[in-house]
């Protein structure tokens, strides 16, 4: 609900998912962290709420 | 514009005309399942559209329908792995929940059986609060229930949905600090739940659990998500292209003996993880 669950390796993927651009040059690193996740070598994508970031997109 | 979570149903003939259709109202797939000639779409749509969706579906003899678990994800948490404890209450709901469009993970503490004993280690709590919402399937004893929650609550900050044997007023009684919801009357039992009864159960739970999260997603709505996770997943879909070859939990090697017992291992093409 509040973010996604990744099912590739954490280091291998986690810049390239930081770098992903969504709009307007804000990528995703600007309004989600990318954790690594206690289940297996999953990524863990907890997304900002809008208080924290000031953007909506 | 609201997104809300619904399920599309129906023939697999020209399905792909409601993907596009609803893809161009704005609206995400969240998972396509085709099982023989049924498609099942889970997706969120715009809540203005549904009755257009509707309308188009209906020549296909599609149906759409809510559902609010749609995109959620659920911790079953079971005191232990054993025959004793886990498999029928626990795999009943998580069976039913994915059906109606919930993610479920079975989550069993180490140290989960024992009265005085049972608790949470580290690990465990950290993977139960990584979902939106835990579930923890008690036993059929109150004392045991009274004893066990403060340990197994500890560090918890994802609403907790409590199941066990004892009706649901009694269990309010005796759960102190209270849980997110309570459902009674539904212990340990050793067979499937197959009975109108026992599936009426499930339907409680269920309710619980939709009850709770539509609580939890208007807290999120008063201070809005920057981004929303489907529109996030379609993003990942089309810039990552190795997420279309996940096959995990899926080992991603795999070991055999062959004719001459040689140990052989092979890389499965395209596996990640595992």
């Amino acid at each position: 609900m509040e973010g996604l669950r990744v099912k590739l390796p954490y280091d291998t993927f986690a810049r390239d998912l930081r770098r992903i651009e969504i709009e307007d040059g804000i990528t995703l690193n600007d309004v989600a962290k990318v954790i690594p996740s206690r289940m297996r070598d999953y990524i863990l994508i907890k997304i900002l709420p809008f208080s924290e970031t000031n953007t909506v997109v | 514009m609201t997104l809300v979570p619904v399920t599309y149903k129906g023939g697999i003939y020209q399905h792909d005309i409601i993907i596009d259709f609803i893809e161009d109202l704005g609206g995400y797939i969240v998972q396509k399942h085709i099982i023989a000639a049924e498609v099942v779409l889970q997706c969120f749509v715009p809540r203005e559209d549904i009755e257009l969706i509707s309308r188009i579906a209906k020549p296909l003899f599609g149906e759409v329908k809510d559902s609010p678990l749609v995109g959620t994800e659920i911790a079953v948490v079971s005191m232990s792995l054993e025959i004793h404890h886990l498999p029928h209450p626990s795999c009943d709901f998580a069976e039913y929940a994915r059906r109606i469009g919930a993610k479920t993970n079975m989550v069993s503490p180490a140290r989960g059986p024992g009265k005085r004993i049972s608790q949470l280690s580290d690990e465990e709590r950290d993977v139960i609060n990584e979902h939106d919402i835990a579930v923890i399937a008690f036993g059929n004893f109150e004392s045991c229930i009274e004893y066990k929650w403060p340990a197994l609550r500890r560090g918890i900050d994802v609403p907790i949905i409590v199941m066990g044997g004892p009706d649901t007023e009694t269990l309010r009684r005796i759960i102190h600090p209270a849980a997110d919801g309570y459902v009674g009357n539904v212990g340990r039992f050793m067979r499937r739940g197959k009975t109108e009864e026992e599936i009426g159960i499930l339907d409680e739970i269920v309710a619980e659990v939709t009850r709770v999260i539509e609580k939890k997603r208007e807290e999120i709505a008063k201070d809005p998500l920057s981004v929303s996770p489907a529109r996030l997943m379609d993003l990942i879909r089309e810039h990552v292209p190795a997420i279309h070859d996940v096959t995990s939990p899926l080992p991603s090697q795999c070991r055999w003996r062959d004719s001459g017992l040689n140990c052989r291992t092979i890389r499965l093409p395209g596996t990640y993880g595992g």
